[in-house]
């Protein structure tokens, strides 16, 4: 991947309303089957569009409108790498396979953008989510199953967000373990986080990444959006704490949707939270260190065609 | 774009007021208009800007033009917003708001041409603004400073470099510049990205006509100058290999008569603006400067470029003799060469990078913590260059990232980083020494200068110029006269380097009005100058003894200099850290000396480490920050106080010790110290050493007199004919009777009387340092006295007084030995008071400059 490559990619990335879906097929398409480098496509005028590359009338418009951007983009990506970021699109070998494979073509981020150590990708990441106001069972639920990760040398990913978030980061810092926080924004606007991270991310223990334009800054919306993202990064999702509404039950009742195997904590009847409400939907129940409360194998059996996934 | 050459000439006209491109100049063009990237190298006065300036009016959009001249920016804005094309600057010396301003036009699409300094890329308003703007094509002027195999490379270009990389390849950029070897091109290209078009113009300059002169020392270079710079044409620049020159020679000229003003890159952007105006305008005859000036002054009729100092590579040399006669008139291109010059090159190549220690100093930091420079000074104890250096090397190995943490930068480290490789600043240091065989090859060569010059830039169509020394078979060599040998003595012995504390917003203002009740004071000397820093240094640190008279009387000297007609109420010293007593005992005798109180009023309250440990002024200021008190501060209320320090370096102290001052009330506070460091903490204390040692020899033609020194490595012990030998031509080499004294470890008395012995009646040891007998030296005198004592007759007449009250015998002797050319000659020749000066001075002037004529 050459780097003057990179505005390419910015461009196509977030082509405003575009699917993520129809953007990397046409990446795809250029790429793997026609043979076709991006600086080629965007030296394209309307009628080649159209003609070799199939876009429709519209699709060719916003091509020649988003060319406009180019320069602009350009300048950013060398922001970007000046500041120590790095870009990861979607058919490089350093774009996370876990994540390609769970959420497809469909749904995977064209580009990613980061900073830290990126080999943490390839590990055993687990992913561990739930509430921000959590309760006490909740946070002792997060530490106890995040401090025996660590010990396991597994990675855990979460979204630096108040409660169960930020506490699983910490507590696997605190036990020498690694992390990788997804971001509900764009990169360039995590200065604090980066200031609070700074250590870990030199020490190769923390890794940050974004999907969002790099100038995006924190919405609802991308907060929600970014949930999957965490899902997909992650082999095993667990769930601390959740509330029947929010972005914790929204992800999970998703990830549940797509068929991935969500483990929640089983939560005592006194507890006001909605973790039982996902196990009765298909959540699998883990005690308070973690360890399913029942036999696994025909849910396995069940879910393994589905993630099976490639590309061509 | 497609345009057709002579429709481009239509439009020229229209809009530039010109007729035609030059082949080159079209070929350049017409690739823009097709969106190719060029690096175009021709030389000076060929007509490049109009290279982008033309195609920049046809694009839609603004064109960026990275410039690291600021004094070019503004003579181009100047110039298009005269032909009514939208261009604008952006750089340090306008405010915040006004580059905004600026920004914010551009992003409204209503500059069509945007200067920018490639250092305010980093700058948050241009990070905000950039992708707002419609940026139609690049431009980087003095392009050569992308290559670390130019000759001035500077850092801020590599992120023009990263940027120009990741355009798409269809956007245009053009690189140029007047001065780039084939490898320094070839490396330029490549970091272009590959893909660049290449057209390179012939260099030779047929108008010049190059000269080396060769001299001995550093005097002879100030008395060539006076005497050869009122003889030639028009305005120049004369080049100084240091900041400390640019002030002496400058000071030295202005005493001979001659305008002169010195520049270099240590002063305020109004100060320089008002400079490079003042050239442009012929306010001064020359300009005395380091090569902070001339790239991108605009002046077509440069009529002299003087080097008194041997440039570090024939491109360095290229380029700074490159600003003279741009409009094509003959104009003489001088060097002055002492062999011994190459010290100062050799010691900057030599020193370029900090060593090993000091880079691993600010990883072992920044593995730590991201931080910004100024926490980097404080935590390493390196000086800001230094800091500068090394994290400029860091980024560029990619150990290390800047980036912008709200509006301060900071640098981080990276995570997987390589380990930091400092054999590259080998390979360099080697290219660069071998850059400086081939300049003083130049210097010592027998063949055409011009033909050297324009192959060693790869310029094969080049010939014989027919026009330097050596085509015309014409071997330089310099000499000083006694004359004006003495008037060289004469100038160092009275002057003082000024030390600046007014800050500029300040200036201007009445002592009432100013916040800080601190004014500007002066020194004896600079360290290194002669033997003052080592005396000093000897003092302190060796023997413990007082501070020799010589220096007193120095800085008294410069007092009355400095702050002729000035009262002041009461001295106060700074209390020492290290010198026990000298201080004091310094100012004590001051205090006699001048008749003023002394107090000891002022005491440290806590202890501070010697300045001289701090490598930077944030660790020194932090060093004094309320270290000290006064304890009667009744007695200062509405005072003029003199402060009196042996060193003055940062001026921390000083500046510490003006604000307790003035927060007690004092009406005015200022310093008269013996010595003032070179460059603080911008040059490091190696290079005030070197440039110590290098003065010391350079005063009055010591060196010979310091080699035969080191040749006499016992003269301490015991007195010998040898000593005799050596004590006699430095006397006569300009060796002060106090400097010899102390050298010898004799006291003033014995050298006198010995030297009478020696030398009989050619000794007058009653005049200070260096004035000899008459007959000795001057053949012309009998016609001065007799002058003068026509001249005093006449102001008898008109006073109706006696001629011996106008002006005694003795004292028209001594006006005739020293030959004055000013007012500044005046102030060291006995028998003349500062009353006297100032009634008669200046018609005694000008009955010497009438004879001399």
């Amino acid at each position: 991947m050459e780097i003057n490559d990179y505005s390419y990619w910015i461009t196509l990335a977030h082509l405003p309303n575009w699917r993520v879906e129809r953007v990397n097929h046409l990446i795809f398409g250029l790429i793997d089957r026609l043979g076709v480098s991006l600086a080629e496509f965007f030296s394209s005028d309307t009628s080649i569009f159209q003609g070799k590359f199939h876009l429709s009338e519209k699709e060719a418009k916003a091509i020649v409108q988003a060319k406009e951007n180019l320069t602009d983009n350009s300048i950013l990506v060398e922001e970007l790498l000046s500041q120590g970021f790095e870009l990861i699109p979607f058919d490089s070998p350093g774009y996370p396979v876990t994540l390609k494979n769970n959420l497809r073509m469909k749904y995977s981020p064209t580009l990613l953008y980061v900073k830290g150590n990126t080999q943490l990708f390839f590990e055993d990441i687990v992913a561990i989510v739930g509430s921000r106001n959590v309760s006490d069972e909740g946070v002792e639920f997060t530490k106890r199953v995040v401090k025996k990760w660590t010990l396991e040398r597994r990675v855990i990913v979460s979204g630096y967000a108040k409660g169960v978030d930020r506490i699983a980061l910490k507590t696997a810092i605190e036990n020498d373990g690694k992390g990788i926080v997804v971001l509900p924004q764009g990169i360039l606007t995590f200065k604090s986080g980066f200031k609070n991270l700074h250590q870990h991310i030199i020490d190769g223990r923390v890794l940050v990444v974004s999907a969002y334009p790099p100038k995006a800054g924190w919405s609802a919306g991308l907060a929600m959006g970014r949930n999957a993202y965490i899902y997909g990064l992650a082999r095993e999702i667990y769930v601390a704490e959740s509330g029947n509404k929010g972005g914790t039950w929204n992800g999970a009742i998703d990830g549940l949707r797509k068929g991935r195997k969500i483990f929640v904590r089983k939560a005592t009847p006194k507890e006001k939270c909605a973790n039982n409400e996902l196990i009765a939907r298909g959540a699998i129940a883990v005690n308070d260190s973690g360890n399913v409360v029942k036999s696994l194998r025909d849910y396995n059996e069940r879910s393994e065609q589905k993630t099976l996934f490639e590309f061509q | 774009m497609v345009l057709k050459r002579n429709q481009a000439e239509d439009l020229l006209r229209h809009y530039f007021k010109l007729n035609h491109f030059y082949d080159e100049q079209w070929e350049t063009i017409e690739s823009l208009l097709k969106g190719q990237r060029i690096l175009l190298i021709q030389r000076t006065g060929f007509g490049k800007s109009l290279c982008y300036q033309f195609p920049a009016t046809l694009f839609d959009g603004t064109t960026v033009i990275f410039s690291p001249l600021i004094a070019l920016m503004r003579d181009q804005v100047k110039q298009l917003k005269s032909l009514g094309i939208s261009t604008e600057c952006i750089n340090s010396e306008q405010t915040k708001e006004e580059n905004k301003a600026i920004l914010k036009q551009a992003e409204q699409n209503r500059i069509k041409i945007l200067y920018i300094a490639p250092e305010r890329q980093e700058s948050p308003e241009w990070l905000e603004s950039v992708r707002e703007i419609k940026l139609s094509m690049i431009v980087i002027d003095e392009a050569h400073c992308i290559s670390v195999w130019g000759h001035d490379f500077r850092p801020a270009f590599r992120k023009i470099i990263d940027l120009v990389k990741l355009l798409p390849p269809n956007f245009p950029v053009l690189a140029t510049t007047a001065t780039a070897t084939e490898s320094a091109a070839q490396d330029i290209m490549q970091q272009m990205g590959g893909n660049v078009k290449y057209l390179r113009g012939n260099l030779l300059r047929e108008n010049f006509r190059l000269n080396v002169v060769r001299v001995s020392s550093e005097d002879d270079k100030l008395a060539f100058l006076a005497q050869y710079i009122p003889k030639m044409e028009g305005t120049g620049i004369i080049y100084t290999g240091t900041r400390v020159n640019t002030e002496v020679y400058s000071n030295f000229l202005r005493c001979q008569g001659i305008d002169a003003i010195n520049y270099n890159a240590g002063f305020n952007p109004e100060t320089r603006r008002y400079i490079e105006e003042g050239l442009l305008n012929n306010r001064w005859k020359c300009v005395v400067a380091t090569n902070a000036l001339g790239m991108g002054i605009d002046k077509p009729d440069l009529r002299f470029i003087i080097h008194t100092q041997i440039p570090e590579s024939p491109i360095h040399y290229y380029q700074e003799i490159g600003r003279g006669g741009r409009d094509g008139r003959g104009t003489p291109i001088i060097l002055l060469y002492n062999p011994e010059d190459r010290e100062l090159p050799e010691h900057f190549i030599e020193n370029s990078r900090p060593p090993l220690k000091h880079y691993q100093r600010v990883i072992g930091e920044l593995k730590n913590k991201s931080l910004g420079k100024w926490d980097l000074m404080r935590k390493t104890n390196l000086s800001r260059t230094r800091i500068e250096v090394i994290v400029a090397d860091l980024i560029d190995q990619g150990l290390v990232k800047k980036f912008l943490d709200g509006r301060s930068k900071r640098y981080e480290y990276q995570f997987n980083a390589f380990p930091f490789d400092n054999r590259v600043f080998e390979r360099l240091r080697e290219f660069k020494l071998r850059e400086l065989e081939k300049m003083i090859e130049y210097a010592e060569m027998d063949k055409c200068r011009m033909f050297y010059l324009c192959d060693y830039l790869e310029d094969k169509k080049a010939d014989n110029c027919h026009k330097c020394d050596n085509c015309r078979g014409k071997k330089l060599n310099y000499t000083t006269t006694a004359y004006w040998q003495q008037r060289v003595s004469n100038f160092r012995n009275n002057y003082f380097p000024e030390i600046e504390l007014v800050p500029e917003s300040q200036q201007g203002k009445s002592l009432l009005e100013r916040k800080s009740k601190l004014v500007n004071g002066v020194a004896f000397s600079y360290y290194g100058f002669s033997s003052v820093g080592s005396t000093i240094h000897r003092c302190k640190y060796e023997s413990g003894d007082d501070f020799p008279d010589f220096l007193l009387k120095g800085a008294l000297k410069a007092y009355q200099s400095y702050f002729k007609g000035k009262k002041f109420d009461l001295i106060i010293y700074v209390p020492s850290t290290e010198s026990g007593d000298l201080v004091k005992n310094f100012a004590k005798k001051a205090s006699a000396a001048l008749k003023i109180p002394i107090s000891h009023g002022l005491i440290k309250i806590r202890n501070t480490k010697p300045q001289k440990v701090f490598q930077n002024s944030i660790l020194k200021r932090d060093n004094v920050k309320d270290a000290f008190s006064y304890t009667n501060p009744g007695e200062i209320a509405g005072k003029n106080i003199l402060l009196i320090d042996d060193i003055c370096d940062s001026k921390a102290t000083i500046r510490e010790i003006g604000s307790l001052m003035t927060k007690l009330g004092v009406n005015k506070i200022a310093p008269l110290v013996i010595a003032k460091t070179i460059g603080g903490d911008i040059i490091s204390g190696k290079d005030v050493q070197l440039h110590s040692r290098k003065a010391a020899e350079e005063t009055t033609k010591r060196k010979p007199f310091a080699e035969v020194r080191k040749s006499y490595p016992k003269a301490y012990e015991k007195w010998t004919k040898e000593d005799d030998e050596l004590l006699v031509r430095g006397f006569r080499q300009g060796e002060s009777i106090a400097e010899l004294a102390n050298y010898f470890q004799r006291k003033e008395g014995s050298i006198r009387s010995r030297l009478r012995k020696l030398m009989g009646t050619e000794i007058m040891v009653n005049v200070p340092q260096g004035s000899l007998k008459k007959d000795t030296y001057f053949e012309d005198e009998e016609q001065i006295y007799q002058a003068l004592k026509k001249w005093r007759l006449q102001k008898a007449k008109e006073s109706g007084l006696p001629a011996y009250c106008v002006l005694p015998n003795a004292t028209l002797e001594n006006i005739t030995r020293a030959k004055p050319s000013s007012l500044c000659d005046l102030l060291d020749i006995k028998g003349l008071g500062e009353k006297t000066i100032k009634k008669f001075g200046e018609e005694i002037v000008e009955v010497i400059s009438r004879l001399e004529k």
